[in-house]
Order: structure tokens, then C-alpha cells, then sequence
């Protein structure tokens, strides 16, 4: 309730302009290096101008190019409020976000919210094809407050969600997951250079319980070792238990900042993350335990001409490693237990991305009148099962660009724009050596999967965007998009978005 | 000025990411070797079999290798680490006997290269009388209904000279992985002498010549031997009115009548189940056929030292005629020792009207059939999705006259 009146507040004396339009917003957030890192001290050096927005949006997507985890066609509702004004000598910015999604036509996964988390990969899998429904809550605050007059600043960023979700079809699965992550930090001031550090916690735990709607037939499933390696196992009667994924994360960045005609943000991060599957709480099992590390490099910067135009440039860089351990558990008689007997890290995955972004936009009265953008980004994923060796991995390029134009009618404006991308593959390949070559997950899962990574696709979109004053300063938008993806005439998918937004 | 700070920036950045990630450690898994020693010492006047099969299981992925010794020793370096159950056995047939050699050691950790395990193998002569044929998984109805009353159990004579069944008990043992007996208030002996039954026990009647087992006959016990086919019952079932015995316990609301079969005696309970009727679990039970060398007690039980309230009745290993471990799948911890059953059997799942069945050795001129007795469900037993008695033309036993259920 505090982020929601935070974000409802009317707009306070003392801000230097006011944002009427979702490309005022776009532009006000463009312009901030700090609002996008993970140091919430910084704000306090460079804020935001102060804004309010209350939006509800509708996106549905379909096609056949999609994963065997994901859904052939997705709705999502979404209702989003989020704002940041100063209080005093306190920086503020905060958000709440519900989502309602119905996820159709999955397959693959049994158990989880969300089966592309790294952390989770011992996963439980079955063959039907089944909906999920799902709803999340997510709430997060930035603080900025001074420490020392203009030279020390500190912050907090903190995020809470609370995620559910149920799969509709047997094998069925009730899941309850939450997170919530702090991020306290630091930034010091010196003439025109700023340094800053923030440390990183997060504490994520997910409850998953397996049911059928129909007691009378167990449902086999898969319990997950990667890449199609797997132990039999069942629903109902006596077999799965309820699952635990407990997940904890250390770590923290350095941010350094250059003010002046040329403005940088240079970021370096670390995350570390561990995490542990058990099954039953009463006689508890290891499934297995997950230790993944993030490491996060970017550097933004931002310079104009002195006509008006503003440009941003995005060098972004990541390297995400994962191991996956295995237990091998015996059942002790004498202490009742379930006692671990041996252990070996059995699986890696391995992702790095780089990414260069270049944005320019030319300035008009609080907003801009055209924005161009063009980007490339490159993945290298690179998966591995230790033995018997089995390998997943791929190789991409995309490139995208999109040119939008604003035009302002009285006090009205209309954004419209285009966007247009192409996904280039490299390499790509699935093999598996183990002792399941017939098993669906060998012969359908995780072929069609590395068929849909490794595929060349263009993809084109058309969004609109008319914004007018309702009242005083609040101005109501709405807005849509629409987007459409093609391989061939056997894969492709369409997105499609409806939005209505407040904002004052 | 602005793209040299900018490239500076970006470029050291980037070769302390690439620096840094490069440096990640890599510590790989391989292929662990390790070799198996057979301790014969305890086959004193039995024969030495030419070689033995090694099967190393997996206990966490239920994954199995198999090698073959050379004499007394084999080696192999495709494991990897993991806990293994490791089992050594042979068959030999010298001077008219069929010899049949097991030995096992349980959750052997591999975890290191040149892991190194004596296994010590014992031997015992093939029983005339084996499980043929077991039905325990049941079945649905055309209504998709549960259906388990028609669960049987065939025993075969797999010899070549006439046998009894009178006073021949059926049970299911307790598991010996999570039973302890060891010192148990009551037990007369050691409890490493003996198997222990939690359930019901039935037994065969009779003086001791009242139901000869000719060679190539079985007989069937059935939970409730009459035509399962019929409309009001499961179509989907089998006819089991020509089955020789059954559990009647009771006329249990209609659900079973007494019919032709014999009834066996109910000999046992040390569970203290009051049901008025009689089921095997259908995820498998470890089932076993013994012929007790002292008049079976029903009364004052051997409580488990570990499990409290779990109380079982004592038999004397030497007493037992034949086992088969019946699990739920293949990382099911197993139930009965190993010189029982060396192995495991299962079926697909529950209710998918699956049984198990011997698989045939040999065929004699005069067209009896010899089953396979190595000891060990998993290399001895197939499953069939048409359970059926008398398989591949079996013997009924003269005495065993009726064709209808009453």
C-alpha cells in the first residue's frame, strides 16, 4: 500500500518538468544512468524527474515457435503502477506490478513457475500437454538518501514477489513461490566522478505440490538429471513427494560514474547463487543442489550534440555459469534417514552474451520528437551432461532496429513506430550419449527444442501509441502493438498488446 | 573525446569479464574403474562355476553394467561415481544337480578410480518347486475401474520327480533393508538366521500326501478363483475358477464367494489385519514360498528393534523354497536379500494388467518345460500384458477336477 500511494501522489513542487506522454517517460528513464543499475544511491546524484503512472495491459501470443516449456499461445493481464518523487531529502521510486497468465499447451514441465530458471534443473517432467495458470505480485522500492551533504549518498533497493501457480492437467502441481531481495549501497561524490558499490541478497523459495485430480490412475513422470537423463518416478499413490527449492544469492557490483558533456556508467557485478532440491519434509531426500554465478559488465554513456538531440550508447556483457550436483541417497534403518552416499557435479551450462545498443533521440519540449535504435547481440549457450556425454548447445546473432516518430496535435501526441529484427544462427546442436535414446525427452523434448534456438527468423512489429489530457495534469494513453515472427511457414508466432495507462 | 573514454571504458571492462570468466575451474567427472574379487570360500564340496556375471547397479539412476569374470575376478573402468549394488552369479549343472551361485555387496561407493570389493558368493541346488507366474499388478474394468481381485500366484514343479504341496505356505517378507530384528524381545536365535513375514501367511492343507505336484504341473492360488470375465466383475480379467486354491477369508459383503478351489489356511497374521479380504499390494510385494520346519505360531509376534509396533513372524531362512521381489520400479530399494532373490522385478506401473512369468530354460523331448532358476527375478522373470495360468501348456494337478468356480 505504501508503493501504491507513493505512486498516486500528485506531482511535487520542485520537479523541473512535467512527463505527459509514455515517451516523456521513456526519454526521462533513457536519460538517467542510474535508474537502470543496481546501486539505488546513485538516484540521489542524478534523479529521476518525478512521475506517476497506473497502467492496465493485455498481451496475447500464439504460433508454433515456441519451447516444449512454454506455451503455444499466452495471455497475460497486467496491472502496473510505479513512480518516483523526492520527500524530503529522500530519493524515492517504486512499483507494483500483478500479473495473470495463462500459459497453454506446455509440456516438459511438471512442477515449476518458471522451468527456464538455470537454479532448477531438477525439474520433474511429463508428457502431457497441459495449461498452467498463473499470477504473480511484485513489489520494489528505490531509496536515496544523503549520508554526507553532496559527497556521500546511500541506498536500499528492495524487491518482493510472490508468485503462483497451478498446472490444470494430470500430473498436476500446486506452486507457491517468493522472493525478496535487498540491495543496500553506496555512492561517493568527487567533482565530477562518482563511485558507488552495492552489496546483493536474495533468499527464493518455491513449494511445489504434486496431485491428481484422479486418485485411481498414477501418472509416470521424469525426475530431471539434464539433457535428457532421467529417473523414473510417479505421481499418486506413494510416489512424489512434495518438492522444496530453496535458493540463496550473494553478491554486489561497483558502479563508476563520469559527469559532463559525456556522461558514463560503468558497471561490473557478481551474483552468486546456491541452491538445493529436496524432496518430503518428514523423511527429506536430496534431488539435487544447483551453484550458479553471474557475472555482469556494462557500460552506458551518454552525449549530445548541442542541438538538441541526445545519444545513448549500451555495451553490455554477461557470463552465466552453472553446475548441477547429483546425490546418490541411501535409506538408513537404523536412524530412519535418508543418508547421502556420494555426490558428483554431473551437468554445466554456460551462457555469455554481449550486446552493443545505440539509441538517438531528437529532443522536443520535455519529450523527443524521433527516437532511432539499432542493436547487436550475440549468445553462445553451451550446455553439458559429464557422462555419459551429452552436449546442448547454440550459437546466435540478432540484429534489430526501430525508428519511432511523435507527432503533437494541441495538447495530444501520437508516438507511432516500427521495429524490425533478424536472429542469425552460427552453430547449434543437441547430442546424447545416455541410456534413455528412446525416451520422449531424447526423441521429441529436446530435438524440437534445439530446432526452435537454432533457427534463422526475421521478425517485424508496429506499435501506436495516443496520449491526451484527461484532467488537470493527468493524461490518459492507450496504446498497442503488435508484432509478428516467421521462420517458415511451419513456424512462426504473432504478439498482439492492448494497453490503457494514467499519467500525472 | 567522447570515444576515447568511451573505448577505454568498454575495453577494460570487457578484458576483466573475459579475464575473469576464463578463469573458471573445470573439474571434470571420468570413468572410474573397479575390480571385483568372488570369495568361494564357502562352497565347500559344491563345484566352481567357469565364470560369473558381474552386474553393477546404479542405485541412484538404476543404470546397469554387466561383465563377465574371468575365473574369480573381474574388472571394468566405465563406472561413474555413485553408489552400486554389485552382484556376482553363475549357474553350473554337474552329476544331475543344478547349482545356482549368488553373492552380493550393497551400496558400494564408487568415488574414487581402483575401487577394489570382495564379494562372497554362496550356492544352493535349484528347488523343485518355483513362482511360475505372478498377477499383482491388476487391472481396470471397460469403466476404467480399479479391478485387483483377480490377483494369483502359480508354482510350478520345475523338476523331474514328483513333489507334495501339502503344508506349502505363501507370504510376503518384510524388507530386510528396513526391518531390524537384531536382539528382538522373543526371537530365539540370531535374526540373521531367519526371514521374517509382516502380513498374512497362508498354508496349503493337507497330511502331506493329499496334493501331489507331478512334474510339469503347477498349481495356482488364487485370491478368489472364479470367472473374473464375467459382466458384473472385469471383462477385461481372466477366468480363474479352475484355479486349485484360494484366500477365502469371509463372505465380505458379497465381494467373494467361496468357491471350488480349496481353501488354504490362514496360518498367520502378525499385522493384526482384520480385513475380511485378502490383497498383495499391487506396487509389488517380495513374495516368497516356504515350507516351515516347525509348526507356524499365530500368536505372541517378534516386534521390529527399529520400527516400533511392527511386528513379524520369524521363518528359518532354510525353510524357503523360493522368492521374488516385486518393486514398484527401478530405483526401488530392494526388499529381500540377495540369496533370495539377487534381483528385482516390475511392472510398468499399477492396474495396467501386467504379470510376471518365468522365462524357459529348456525343453525336454517329452516336452516339459524347464525354468529359469538362477536366483535372481531380474535375469529369470518377463512380464506379459495377458496374465494367464498354466502358460505354455503347464500340468493340472490329477486331484484338481472342477471347471467352474461353484
Amino acid at each position: 500500500m505504501i508503493f501504491l500511494s507513493l505512486t498516486l501522489l500528485p506531482f511535487q513542487a520542485g520537479a523541473q518538468r512535467h512527463l505527459n506522454d509514455n515517451a516523456a517517460l521513456e526519454l526521462n528513464k533513457a536519460d538517467n544512468l542510474w535508474i537502470s543499475s543496481d546501486n539505488a544511491a546513485g538516484l540521489l546524484f542524478q534523479p529521476v524527474v518525478a512521475y506517476n503512472v497506473v497502467s492496465f495491459d493485455y498481451s496475447y501470443d500464439s504460433g508454433s515457435f515456441h519451447r516444449k516449456q512454454s506455451g503455444s499461445s499466452l495471455r497475460n493481464v497486467n496491472f502496473d503502477t510505479q513512480g518516483a518523487l523526492k520527500v524530503g531529502k529522500f530519493q524515492l521510486w517504486g512499483r507494483f506490478a500483478y500479473n495473470n497468465i495463462a500459459d497453454n499447451g506446455t509440456q516438459f514441465n511438471t512442477l515449476l513457475y518458471d522451468p527456464f530458471d538455470e537454479r532448477t534443473i531438477y525439474n520433474v517432467a511429463d508428457t502431457v500437454s497441459s495449461n498452467w495458470r498463473k499470477q504473480s505480485y511484485e513489489m520494489e522500492v528505490k531509496a536515496a538518501f544523503p549520508l554526507l551533504a553532496d559527497k556521500l549518498a546511500a541506498g536500499l533497493h528492495v524487491i518482493y514477489s510472490d508468485k503462483l501457480s497451478a498446472k490444470q492437467k494430470d500430473p498436476r502441481s500446486e506452486s507457491s513461490r517468493y522472493y525478496i531481495t535487498l540491495k543496500p549501497s553506496l555512492t561517493l561524490k568527487t567533482g565530477k566522478h562518482v563511485f558507488g558499490v552495492n552489496g546483493y541478497y536474495s533468499n527464493n523459495f518455491e513449494r511445489v505440490i504434486p496431485t491428481l485430480s484422479n486418485s485411481s490412475e498414477t501418472q509416470p513422470v521424469y525426475v530431471l538429471r539434464g539433457l535428457g537423463n532421467y529417473v523414473d518416478e510417479t505421481v499418486g499413490s506413494s510416489g512424489l513427494s512434495i518438492m522444496y527449492y530453496k535458493c540463496n544469492t550473494f553478491g554486489g557490483a561497483f558502479q563508476y560514474n563520469l559527469d559532463g558533456p559525456v556522461r558514463i556508467l560503468a558497471e561490473v557485478g557478481f551474483l552468486s547463487h546456491s541452491t538445493n532440491v529436496r524432496q518430503s519434509s518428514t523423511q527429506p531426500l536430496k534431488m539435487g543442489s544447483t551453484s550458479k554465478s553471474d557475472l555482469t559488465c556494462s557500460v552506458r554513456t551518454l552525449f549530445g550534440n548541442g542541438n538538441g538531440n541526445l545519444n545513448k550508447v549500451t555495451v553490455s556483457f554477461s557470463d552465466i555459469k552453472t553446475d548441477g550436483t547429483e546425490y546418490t541417497s541411501v535409506w538408513d534403518k537404523v536412524t530412519g534417514e535418508w543418508e547421502v552416499r556420494s555426490q558428483a557435479v554431473m551437468s554445466t551450462y554456460s551462457t555469455l552474451t554481449a550486446a552493443v545498443m545505440y539509441d538517438r533521440y531528437i529532443l522536443e519540449d520535455n519529450s523527443f520528437k524521433w527516437n532511432y535504435h539499432a542493436g547487436l547481440s550475440w549468445i553462445d549457450k553451451s550446455d553439458e551432461y559429464k557422462l555419459p556425454h551429452s552436449s546442448f548447445s547454440y550459437d546466435n546473432i540478432l540484429v534489430d532496429a526501430s525508428g519511432f516518430r511523435r507527432f503533437v496535435v494541441g495538447k495530444s501526441s501520437l508516438l507511432t513506430g516500427v521495429c524490425a529484427s533478424y536472429n542469425l544462427n552460427l552453430s547449434g546442436d543437441y547430442s546424447y550419449a545416455g541410456s534413455h535414446p528412446s525416451s520422449p525427452l531424447v526423441r521429441d523434448w529436446y530435438p524440437h527444442d534445439i530446432n526452435i534456438l537454432t533457427s534463422d527468423y526475421y521478425k517485424a512489429g508496429l506499435k501506436a501509441d495516443y496520449c491526451f489530457p484527461l484532467k488537470g495534469k493527468i493524461n490518459l494513453s492507450v496504446s498497442g502493438d503488435a508484432s509478428y515472427l516467421y521462420v517458415d511457414a511451419s513456424l512462426d508466432r504473432f504478439y498482439i498488446r492492448g494497453a490503457v495507462a494514467l499519467i500525472f | 573525446m567522447i570515444n576515447k573514454s568511451f573505448i577505454f571504458g568498454a575495453a577494460v571492462l570487457a578484458i576483466a569479464a573475459f579475464a575473469i570468466s576464463s578463469c573458471s575451474d573445470d573439474s571434470g567427472v571420468d570413468y572410474l574403474s573397479a575390480t571385483v574379487t568372488i570369495d568361494e570360500s564357502s562352497l565347500s564340496g559344491i563345484p566352481s562355476p567357469e565364470s560369473y556375471t558381474v552386474t553393477f547397479t546404479n542405485v541412484g539412476t538404476g543404470d546397469v553394467l554387466q561383465k563377465i569374470s574371468t575365473g574369480t575376478s573381474v574388472s571394468t573402468d566405465s563406472l561413474i561415481t555413485g553408489v552400486y549394488n554389485i552382484t556376482a552369479q553363475a549357474q553350473f549343472e554337474k552329476g544331475g544337480f543344478s547349482y545356482n551361485y549368488i553373492g552380493t555387496s550393497s551400496n558400494v561407493e564408487v568415488n574414487a578410480d581402483g575401487i577394489n570389493c570382495v564379494i562372497k558368493v554362496s550356492a544352493t541346488k535349484s528347488s523343485a518347486l518355483v513362482f511360475k507366474e505372478i498377477f499383482y499388478s491388476a487391472g481396470k474394468t471397460p469403466a476404467a475401474k480399479n479391478y485387483f481381485r483377480d490377483q494369483f500366484y502359480e508354482i510350478y514343479n520345475n523338476s523331474d520327480k514328483t513333489v507334495y504341496a501339502d503344508g506349502i505356505c505363501l507370504g510376503e517378507a518384510l524388507s530386510s533393508t528396513v526391518f531390524d530384528f537384531t536382539g528382538a524381545a522373543g526371537l530365539t536365535g540370531d535374526a540373521s538366521d531367519y526371514i521374517f513375514f509382516g502380513k498374512l501367511v497362508w498354508q496349503v492343507p493337507g497330511d502331506g500326501n493329499d496334493y501331489p505336484i507331478a512334474p510339469g504341473e503347477s498349481f495356482v492360488i488364487a485370491q478368489y478363483a472364479t470367472d473374473h470375465t464375467a459382466a458384473d466383475k472385469n471383462p477385461n480379467s481372466l477366468d480363474l475358477s479352475t484355479a486349485d486354491f484360494e484366500t477365502y477369508i469371509d463372505d465380505y459383503s458379497s465381494n467373494q464367494t467361496d468357491c471350488n478351489a480349496i481353501n488354504l489356511n490362514l496360518v498367520c497374521n502378525a499385522s493384526g489385519n482384520n480385513s475380511k479380504q485378502y490383497f498383495t499390494s499391487v506396487f509389488g510385494s517380495a513374495m516368497v514360498i516356504f515350507y516351515p520346519s516347525t509348526t507356524i505360531k499365530n500368536t505372541d509376534y517378534i516386534e521390529s528393534v527399529n520400527q516400533a509396533n511392527n511386528m513379524g513372524r520369524e521363518i528359518l531362512k532354510s525353510d524357503v523354497l523360493d522368492a521374488v521381489d516385486c518393486i514398484k520400479n527401478a530405483t526401488t530399494a530392494k526388499r529381500l536379500e540377495a540369496q533370495f532373490d539377487a534381483g528385482s522385478i516390475y511392472c510398468s506401473g499399477i492396474y495396467v494388467n501386467e504379470s510376471i512369468y518365468r522365462k524357459t530354460a529348456s525343453t525336454n523331448a517329452d516336452g516339459r518345460i524347464v525354468y529359469q532358476d538362477t536366483n535372481n527375478s531380474t535375469e529369470d522373470f518377463q512380464i506379459s500384458t495377458t496374465p494367464t495360468i498354466r502358460r505354455n501348456s503347464a500340468g493340472r494337478p490329477s486331484w484338481s477336477t472342477w471347471t467352474v468356480a461353484q
